[in-house]
């Protein structure tokens, strides 16, 4: 498709790719990057080559990133700094019989940077360490039952994932109870309901589910779960893999003024290079060295030192206030569009983690119109999970990308013509 | 994993039986049968709480899924199992008639050829499935079972009770390109199927044409990589066809029995 001389995006050899990898591999794309995860048909599937806030698809089109690798990418793709932190340490050694000094100094550095952490624990992925963090819990309370919020993603250990799920039973979530995000009278019924029974509560800092709006804590909310698990003894585990180093480099806790006994990051912890970290207070020292919980590649030391290298730069460059600024600059451009073309835009959480919806359209049609009209102009926008911003992103870049959104949102319109957004995409 | 006797025997009387039916109306053969036949015939398990009934009026058929609105020559078979095992061919164990249903004992004698149909058409052969709108009509039925067998296995099986009961409320359209559709409304662990076209969905699922459809409904469609090859097309409220996956899954395990 043609417009303004310009053509949209189309995804020929993503497609012919995918034909091929369904008859190899279990849903050609499984998990989160499946293409059913966004809309399928109108999406890259493939990543050719990515550089800075921008990658190339196996067609040849380029994307402004707004979902950075999903959250990993935080100081843009193929970073000198951190690449050749890695690059130096590959070449002494990565995967052997121990891990590297380098572990020693990324835990010293975690300590440093995070004001709860008296130690650290490293891993590979997100979901390494909320099951860590639980079975630590449970083994410093010498309790089995785990307290969540609806909703909230912790990985896809059997007791984090939804019953309905391949594979999971009953029985696999048996210790894990649910709570309402922001339901702090219902959390302290349950604690109390359970009492010495609960070891931990885990959640992430404020409530980004995929499909739904972000939402921050109520006023009191940390403050009040804090005092809750204090009194009853229930560790406070906080799942800050996703927004964890967006909002505070010591720990989204610090953001929302409060504090967890253990805190899991992962994603941009790393830039991109595979390693996540549990990181925790002294009391809980010694049941965490109870947990038998490793892996082949958990002492690497190249993603050790890439993400040594990662902290450094993220402080040297003041990676969170950029961040925020660009995300605000990105939010306001896309309200104003809405605003001018009559269809309202609901941004929601906060400016380095955005997200939007439109204005009564609670089935989501109308984001999977627009966002897919945006990426095929060159801004990588999703449907249904929240976006993230980069270091890497400038000012340059959102400035074109609220081109592309205006584009798009001429599109979008084009195809409502009147119709119910469900009957336009 | 072990399957419920009674849920299976619901998915026969109120997702199998009641497609003669729309069949009545596709098939001579059935009308021919039927063409005489002005009264109303149950199907029950003892005590008639789950209860199926086929209202026969001048070669047509109205089909309820309760008990019948007016006196009926009554099946009942003595208990689920004994139902399951007739309708899988692995019993000839005769329901018992009531007393109205001894007065049509010469109709209820070609009950068994009327419910050899809907197996004809659930399970077609491959002479059936070679022409176009029969294809068309098995791809339709199967879709019609598919949507009350939801409601049945939602409503009724302990397992999948608590997680219908956390579906996302609303109306999931099923659909083939311009062909036949079904629609399902889902709230409170409550299903509301229904035959064509929803008004306003908030999710379709839409088959690119009927033979995805029918390798789908035969459970034989890695469904992750047919939408992502766009041979299915999913839109709008993707949590609410990704809740009704497992239900599915669990109809498919009862009726592969
Ligand atoms: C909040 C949160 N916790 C845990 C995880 C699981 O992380 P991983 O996919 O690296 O196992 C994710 C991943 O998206 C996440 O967003």
């Amino acid at each position: 498709m043609k417009e303004n001389g310009r053509k949209t995006y189309t995804y020929n050899k993503s497609m012919e790719l995918f034909e091929k990898a369904a008859t190899l591999i279990p849903g050609g794309i499984y998990g989160h990057m499946s293409p059913t995860a966004m809309v399928p048909g109108e999406y890259p599937y493939y990543t050719a080559e990515a550089n800075g806030c921008r990658y190339k698809d196996i067609d040849g089109n380029e994307f402004i990133d707004y979902m950075c690798a999903y959250g990993p990418m935080v100081l843009g793709y193929g970073n000198p700094v951190i690449d050749g932190a890695a690059e130096a340490q590959r070449k002494m050694a990565d995967t052997t019989n121990h891990p590297g000094p380098v572990m020693v100094e990324l835990a010293e550095k975690l300590v440093d940077m995070v004001p709860i952490a008296d130690w650290a624990f490293f891993a590979k992925n997100g979901g390494d360490m909320t099951t860590y963090a639980t079975l630590a819990a449970r083994a410093h309370t010498n309790r089995k039952k785990v307290i969540t919020v609806r909703g909230h993603y912790h990985g896809v250990a059997p007791w984090c994932t939804s019953y309905g799920h391949g594979g999971v039973t009953a029985e696999d979530r048996q210790n894990t109870l649910q709570v309402e995000w922001n339901d702090l009278d219902g959390f302290r019924q349950m604690a109390k309901e359970n009492r010495g029974e609960i070891a931990a509560f885990i959640a992430m800092p404020y409530h980004h589910i995929t499909f739904g709006r972000q939402e921050l804590p109520a006023e009191g909310y940390w403050t009040g779960v804090e005092k809750i698990c204090r009194e009853e003894e229930i560790v406070l585990i906080l799942d800050d893999v996703r927004a964890g180093f967006r909002l505070n480099l010591g720990g989204s806790n610090e953001y929302f003024g409060f504090k967890p006994d253990l805190i899991c990051f992962s994603k941009a912890v790393g830039n991109g290079y595979p390693i996540s970290a549990c990181v925790g207070k002294k009391e809980l020292m010694t049941a965490a060295s109870k947990v038998f919980f490793t892996g082949s590649f958990w002492m690497s030391a190249v993603p050790m030192a890439a993400a040594l290298a990662t902290l450094e730069e993220l402080e040297n460059t003041e990676a969170v206030k950029k961040m925020e600024k660009s995300g605000q600059l990105l939010i306001d451009g896309l309200v104003e569009i809405g605003q001018r073309h009559g269809l309202e835009i609901n941004p929601s959480g906060p400016p380095a983690i955005p997200f939007i919806h439109f204005c009564d359209d609670p089935s989501l049609y109308l984001n999977q119109l627009f966002c897919s009209e945006v990426t095929k102009r060159g801004s990588f926008f999703h449907p249904h999970h929240n976006w993230f911003l980069s270091v890497a992103h400038d000012e340059i870049d959102i400035k074109e990308t609220l081109n592309h959104a205006e584009e798009a949102m001429k599109a979008v319109k084009s195809a409502l013509d009147g119709k119910s957004p469900c009957l336009a995409v | 994993m072990v399957l419920s006797e009674s849920v299976l025997a619901a998915i026969y009387l109120k997702a199998v039986v009641p497609l003669l039916e729309d069949i009545a109306e596709i098939d001579e053969e059935v009308r021919d049968i039927i063409k005489d036949w002005n009264f109303n015939l149950q199907f029950q398990l003892p005590g008639g709480l789950h209860a199926s009934s086929l209202l026969f009026k001048e070669g047509t058929v109205e089909a309820w899924r309760a008990r019948s609105p007016g006196p009926a020559a009554v099946l009942t078979f003595s208990n689920a199992a004994t139902l399951n095992a007739v309708f899988q061919g692995k019993s000839d164990k005769s329901p018992r008639p009531n007393l109205y249903g001894l007065f049509r004992l010469k109709e209820l004698l070609k009950v068994d050829s009327l419910l050899k149909k809907i197996e004809y058409y659930l399970e077609p052969d491959e002479d059936l499935l070679s022409d176009p709108e029969a294809f068309s009509n098995c791809v339709r039925l199967t879709l019609y079972a598919m949507v009350y067998g939801v409601k049945v296995i939602g409503e009724e099986d302990p397992d999948m009770i608590p997680l219908a009961r956390n579906l996302p409320r609303g109306i999931v359209e099923i659909r083939v390109k311009d062909g036949p559709a079904v629609h399902l409304e889902v709230e409170n662990g409550l299903f509301n199927p229904g035959k064509g076209r929803a008004v306003e969905p908030c999710a379709y699922l839409e088959f690119e044409d009927l033979q995805s459809a029918w390798i789908m409904l035969q459970g034989e469609m890695d469904q992750f990589a047919a939408i992502g090859s766009k041979k299915v097309k999913i839109r709008g409220l993707i949590p609410l066809i990704d809740g009704i996956n497992p239900i599915l899954d669990r109809l498919s395990l009862y009726l592969s029995g």
